[in-house]
């Protein structure tokens, strides 16, 4: 399948070309490393470009650290979303632990480093991490994460109502919160 | 307010990962850059060459410079032809489609009295000895798959919202519930259940059989299908 992207401006056109040029081979390789299979990986970089296409205007500066960002998000969920497609079976993940609700508002946030802060996004899971930053680092309403994730609305919000939960948790748990004086 | 100071937070940690996932990123592409630039020189790593092959052609062989308005100007354009073309036709079509539509629906009502929709296809692979689906599946579930496994008919049920159940369906024993679950009001009766981090589980007991559902994010996906199941829908 060939796609067929038109663009409304000359600067529209460069700037897709330069995503597209700087960016491919990384995404193939993250999607290969995902779905162990170049067909496949081929096909969860075309999606994640006409994600990007669609959403191009949200993107300024090509080479930026959060535009990279952005796009290895795409890629990774739409790799993880073919790679879903090919498991037949359910997997229930009976990791069965009690959620305690925390409120942040007595606490600040501590001193955490950069190494830190990864590992804490990390571990909120694909799902709950792609929603978390996209709306957080993106500030994207739920409507455009929905489009870029390709899931409902509904969706986006429960995810994000659970990722705000599980990170307030983290965060308790790792000690990161010091109270209020 | 309490929502606002979170955010703040939130918005802070999801502003330092992209930075520092980004600038990771970009090392890795100048990396990934160099070594695919030695090894292209080199005629090795035919494969990766291959995937960037196929890729520009299904991706940027479709790249124009035609303007978007256009494209849509022309699409309309034929679309108003072919309207203008077709309705003085379509009219001698739609009473017909009509009565035949309505003949149809009477005769897939009578046909879906006897099967739940939701059963589809795996209606017709249900094991020997498994326990049919007699009550209504909510709109968003659907059957995936059932087997039998020693006396218990498991059904594994397909959610639109991407939070699958498995169901199980076994011959009342008269066992108490486990200690560890919580017992809940549903529409009269006592289920009981848990709601725990990706772990969510109802079961109880209703005209000889005990039902045990179990999903992963949601309580809300099982209580409907239990009110179901309940109230003999």
């Amino acid at each position: 399948m060939i796609l067929i992207l038109t663009f409304s401006s000359q600067s529209e056109k460069d700037k897709f070309e330069q995503i597209y040029n700087k960016y491919k081979r990384l995404m193939l390789y993250k999607a290969y490393g995902i779905l162990k299979d170049s067909m496949l990986a081929e096909d969860a970089v075309s999606e994640a470009f006409i994600r990007i296409y669609k959403n191009l205007e949200k993107i300024e500066d090509t080479e930026a650290k959060q535009t990279v960002a952005f796009v290895m998000t795409i890629v990774r969920n739409t790799a993880i979303n073919l790679l879903n497609k090919q498991k037949k079976n359910v997997m229930l993940d009976f990791d069965a632990q009690q959620e305690d609700s925390f409120d942040l508002e007595q606490h600040v946030l501590g001193k955490i480093t950069a190494e830190q802060v990864t590992i804490l996004v990390e571990r909120l899971g694909d799902e709950m991490r792609d929603v978390f930053i996209l709306k957080y680092a993106y500030d994207l309403p739920h409507k455009e994460i929905a489009g870029l994730l390709s899931i409902t609305e509904n969706h986006v919000t429960v995810r994000l109502h659970r990722a705000r939960k599980r990170m307030a948790k983290l965060l308790v748990e790792g000690g990161y919160i010091d109270e209020r004086e | 307010m309490k929502e606002n100071r979170n955010d703040d937070i939130f918005r802070q940690i999801a502003g330092q990962y992209t930075e520092k996932f980004g600038e990771a990123l970009l090392e890795e592409n100048e990396q990934l850059t160099r070594v695919c630039a030695d090894a292209e020189m080199a005629g090795e790593d035919a494969a990766a060459e291959e995937m960037i092959r196929n890729l520009d052609h299904k991706v940027y062989s479709g790249v124009t410079k035609r303007r978007r308005g256009m494209v849509q100007m022309i699409v309309a354009a034929a679309a108003c032809l072919v309207f203008v073309m077709v309705i003085p036709f379509a009219g001698r079509f739609i009473q017909k489609d009509f009565y035949d539509t309505g003949n149809h629906m009477e005769e897939s009502t009578a046909k879906s009295e006897e099967l739940p929709d939701a059963m589809g296809d795996a209606a017709e692979a249900l094991p020997p000895a498994a326990m049919p689906i007699a009550f209504q599946l909510p709109e968003n579930l659907t059957v995936k798959q059932v087997k039998e496994d020693n006396g218990m008919t498991i059904y594994q049920l397909s959610d639109c919202y991407q939070d699958d159940v498995v169901l199980q369906m076994e011959e009342d024993r008269g066992e108490l519930p486990d200690q560890s679950l919580t017992a809940i009001e549903l529409d009269g009766s006592i289920v009981y259940g848990t709601s725990q981090d990706r772990y969510q589980k109802i079961c109880f007991s209703s005209s000889g059989v005990t039902y045990t559902l179990t999903c992963r994010y949601d309580i809300n996906t099982l209580t409907s299908l239990c009110k179901n199941i309940l109230n003999g829908l």
